[in-house]
């Protein structure tokens, strides 16, 4: 009887090997295609892994203190509700008193630029008649009732989405630093003998990489909203906590991160009297923190971690950008950083025992 | 249900039924981790892998790229080295509780001294590196307790490879002399 076992003479693959590889293959398939079509459960899974990444050391030092791991996450995400309701309550009512007197007085400031805009265009089109095809303020104008039309009918939706989120998030950290190791195991039983080891090291390599990049991006966010914050507080600029914590958000985007950050503070400056004079101060602070995390925090943090070539970085990025605006921007170097370790295997395969350099 | 079906359905969706032996004991009767409590061992199982070999299957070849050590639960496994493959086919064969591969436990992205070879269907746990090192982390008294007892193996291995170049010294002055 032909044993269904024996191996195939061109690939080395038992029949089960080859079925393995197919569940593989229909699995992550399946679970992209899903993630990518389900939008909330994407962003939920996204969200949960940057969490998990965050919260995995705090988890593993209560660990390593005696606590079990169910104990530890309980401990962990207990803490970390504590603070947010209590110990965070001064900074999040007052980041919500200048977020509610940011987003009352905007409309004020942006009504304020058009009609300066106005008289601006009026002036130029009287000068060059050139101009008088374009209608640069009732575009904008349009774009304001635009957007606050489409706040009106998806306001429900967007915090409908946003409260699934809270919930679904919390959760899915949960599970995934809780059972994360047995949703592995299982994963790699699913891998044939051949490239069990292999493909064990890529995924470790892969993760660690962006565990330490999500890690540094985080940090160096925090430092950058931190300086923003404290410089624009110095100056006695409006709105510090919320502009430092816009530019820390902003600053997770490469290059054009911490330009999308400045800009709200700048403008806000720009088109308010009783501030016009703080103008430079605010750029020179906006500029400082830029500097700073250009010259000492990304290099000290970020650059060593990702070790790729800085054209290269800046490649990927607007190829990023090309397919996936901001979004890609975002991902586009830890998608970078996996693909290196990829290659990295790839060459080794092609190439054997030569040593190739590792970032680790 | 055919062989190769049945034996996917139990590797992946009921592994736990298939087992004809017992994870811990296999752990427990070997020297690295004797040291080990019994919660210990239950904690270090979520951390080893489990892989079936069949006969004459590759597990790693020499001069791959080693990432861990592997225990034999059940099987046979032959070791052999390319310079020896004239005088046979393994240099060395090894049984139920043996393990091989603990080097690269230490040394990072070492190269597999030697081939080893399934002779028989052949259940394997592995340790890799990563895993150990994440034990080492959480659990440090554990780890310390595994690092001893490997770096006692190796200290034994390396007097044994001592005394044997002694030995072939020896026997080689001796036929130097007659």
């Amino acid at each position: 009887m032909k044993n269904e076992l024996t191996k195939s003479h061109n690939t080395g693959l038992t029949k089960t090997d080859i079925l393995k590889i197919f569940f593989v293959i229909v699995g992550i398939t399946f679970g992209s295609f899903m993630l990518s079509r389900t939008g909330n459960l994407g962003t939920a899974f996204l969200l949960s892994f940057v969490f998990s990444i965050l919260l995995s050391p705090w988890v593993s030092a209560l660990e390593r203190r005696g606590y079990k791991r169910g104990l530890a996450l309980l401990i962990v995400f207990g803490v970390i509700t504590a603070i947010l309701g209590s110990l965070g309550y001064w900074a999040v009512s007052s980041l919500i008193d200048q977020w509610d007197a940011f987003s009352q007085s905007a409309p004020k400031y942006f009504d304020n630029t058009l009609h300066r805009l106005q008289d601006y265009e009026a002036e130029l089109k009287t000068q060059y008649s050139v101009l008088r095809p374009l209608h640069t303020v009732k575009w904008l104008e349009a774009l304001k009732k635009d957007t606050t039309q489409w706040f009106l009918s998806n306001g429900a939706d967007v915090l409908g989405d946003l409260l699934t989120l809270l919930l679904l998030v919390p959760i899915v950290t949960i599970v995934m630093l809780k059972d994360g190791r047995g949703l592995r195991k299982r994963f790699y039983e699913l891998v044939p003998n051949r490239f069990f080891e292999t493909t064990f090291m890529v995924s470790h390599r892969i993760s660690s990489s962006l565990g330490d990049y999500i890690r540094a991006k985080i940090i160096e966010a925090f430092l950058v909203g931190f300086i923003t914050s404290i410089g624009l507080a110095a100056f006695h600029a409006p709105y510090a906590l919320v502009l430092g914590v816009i530019a820390s958000i902003t600053n997770i985007i490469p290059y054009v991160g911490p330009v999308i950050g400045a800009v709200p503070g700048i403008l806000m400056i720009a088109a308010d009297p009783a501030h016009q004079h703080l103008l430079w101060p605010v750029v020179c602070v906006y500029l400082a923190a830029n500097v700073i995390d250009t010259i000492v925090i990304f290099p000290l943090l970020v650059a060593k971690l990702v070790n790729l070539h800085p054209i290269i970085l800046i490649a990927v990025v607007m190829v990023g950008q090309q397919y996936y605006g901001l979004i890609g921007m975002l991902i586009s170097i830890p998608i970078a950083t996996a693909l290196k370790v990829i290659i990295q295997e790839i060459y080794y395969f092609v190439y054997g025992n030569r040593s190739i350099p590792h970032s680790e | 249900m055919s062989k190769s079906k049945s034996i996917l359905w139990a590797q992946f969706f009921n592994p736990k039924k298939s087992k004809a032996w017992n994870l811990i004991e296999v752990l427990k009767e070997n020297v690295l981790f004797q040291g080990l409590t019994e919660k210990e061992l239950i904690y270090l199982s979520n951390f080893v892998y489990e892989r079936t070999f069949e006969a004459k299957e590759t597990i790693f070849k020499q001069n791959d790229r080693g990432f861990g050590m592997y225990i034999i639960a059940r099987g046979l496994v032959g070791i052999k080295q390319e310079a020896f493959e004239n005088e046979g086919d393994f240099i060395l064969t090894l049984g139920k509780g043996s393990f091989f591969g603990e080097l690269s436990l230490i040394d990072s992205e070492s190269l597999r001294t030697a081939s080893a070879v399934a002779i028989e269907p052949t259940t394997l746990v592995g340790l890799f590196k990563p895993d150990l090192m994440e034990i080492i982390e959480r659990k440090p008294s554990m780890g310390i307790k595994i690092m001893l007892q490997l770096s006692q193996v190796m200290g034994q291995r390396l007097v044994e490879s001592t005394d044997r170049i002694s030995e072939l010294e020896n026997e080689k002055r001796i036929n130097q002399k007659s």
